[in-house]
């Protein structure tokens, strides 16, 4: 049953990387980038799972806290030209 | 944290299969819907929501060792994460000038 | 003060992460945290302090259950709208203002606008939020100001129209 899980979650992260490549936008790349990560995060919860492999979890972690980071940091980088310096507005 | 019993597991597997679903309408969601915008939504809720279904579910199947608070961790995370990131792309899109699909002919920012 | 709170939270997040099994690991956690408080320090807390009453912090669980609510509802919504093959989704964008009391009231209006059904905020200009709605009925829920009453609830702030 997870193993289903799994393969679904595969598939599906394989679908939306249609979209990666035909969005018209730039935010549309991103967000699709943004969905196949979270969608291989819990893809690594689920191996984790099946195979008792706990360190799985840990790059899990790690993947989520990236996915975010670099989503932030693009859009920022879209809409400032920078990553340094203030906040805006 | 392990939960062995019967109970257990078909609430388990249940949430395992409403997180499949609602994972599998945020990948037809971003395929489908016409712009940006409306991508955004289906990427932030039913993508959070059918990600901290199947953590739950692994919750209730037994997570091997001391995961159990790792998986509530990141669950958290996907929590906090899902609905800011869209935010965050929206905004930037909006700003850049990419016009929503609307009604009213769009508008800009 | 800030730095302290910033140092436990990580050593809490370490302890997660690492369960510590003896004097060096505590050790190695202590100084990661301490060293990594003292560098964010820099970029992470540039404003002052907010101010968090302890009334708030009573009151944000439940605040937490009613958004985790509104967010299982949300994606049902969302579910909805795109397995149905007839449907076509007519988005509009509207302006709606509110005036909270507290930065972050409209912070959390922000984040609530996304989580209800069918509404993302797509940008907040001083009091004003631009909110894109999925269909024209999800927009009422945000301008007949029971979202507004609901964040005011909790910050106890005035949210006039």
């Amino acid at each position: 049953m997870v193993w289903g899980a799994a393969v679904a979650l595969v598939v599906m992260a394989f679908a939306c990387l249609w979209r990666t490549n035909a969005g018209p936008t730039l935010e549309d790349r991103i967000l699709a980038v943004n969905v196949v990560g979270t969608k291989a995060l819990i893809t690594l919860v689920l191996l984790a799972s099946i195979g008792g492999h706990g360190f799985l979890i840990d790059a899990a972690i790690v993947y989520g806290l990236l996915n975010f980071i670099i989503t932030i940091a693009a859009t920022r980088l879209i809409e400032t030209g920078r990553l340094r310096g203030g906040t805006t507005s | 944290m392990t939960f062995p019993s019967l109970v257990g597991d078909a609430i388990g597997g249940a949430l395992l299969l409403v997180g499949v679903v609602f994972l599998l309408g945020g990948t037809i969601g971003l395929i489908r819907l016409p712009d940006l915008y409306s991508r955004a939504h289906a990427a932030s809720k039913c993508d959070t929501v059918g990600a901290c279904s199947i953590l739950a579910a692994l919750l209730l199947l037994g997570a091997p060792g001391s995961a159990g608070l790792k998986i509530v961790l990141l669950a958290l995370l996907v929590l906090a994460s899902g609905p800011t990131t869209a935010h965050a792309l929206a905004r930037c899109a909006f700003r850049s000038g990419v016009a929503p699909v609307a009604k009213d002919g769009g508008e800009g920012p | 003060m800030r730095r302290a709170r910033t140092s436990v939270a990580l050593f809490a997040f370490w302890c997660i992460i690492v369960p510590p099994r003896g004097i060096l690991d505590v050790a190695v956690g202590v100084a990661t945290a301490l060293t990594l408080s003292a560098w964010t320090s820099r970029f992470l807390w540039p404003q002052p302090d907010p101010f968090v009453s302890t009334l708030r912090l009573v009151r944000l669980p439940r605040f937490m259950l009613t958004m985790g609510a509104h967010i299982v509802v949300a994606a049902s919504q969302v579910l909805w709208v795109v397995l149905d093959p007839r449907s076509r989704v007519a988005p509009v964008v509207v302006r709606h203002t509110v005036r909270f009391g507290a930065e972050g009231a409209r912070v959390a209006f922000a984040h609530a606008i996304t989580i209800t059904p069918g509404t993302l905020a797509l940008d907040v200009v001083g009091d004003t939020f631009v909110v894109h709605c999925l269909d024209e009925r999800f927009g009422r829920a945000v301008s007949d100001g029971s979202l507004a009453r609901e964040i005011e609830r909790l910050f106890g702030a005035s949210a006039g129209p």
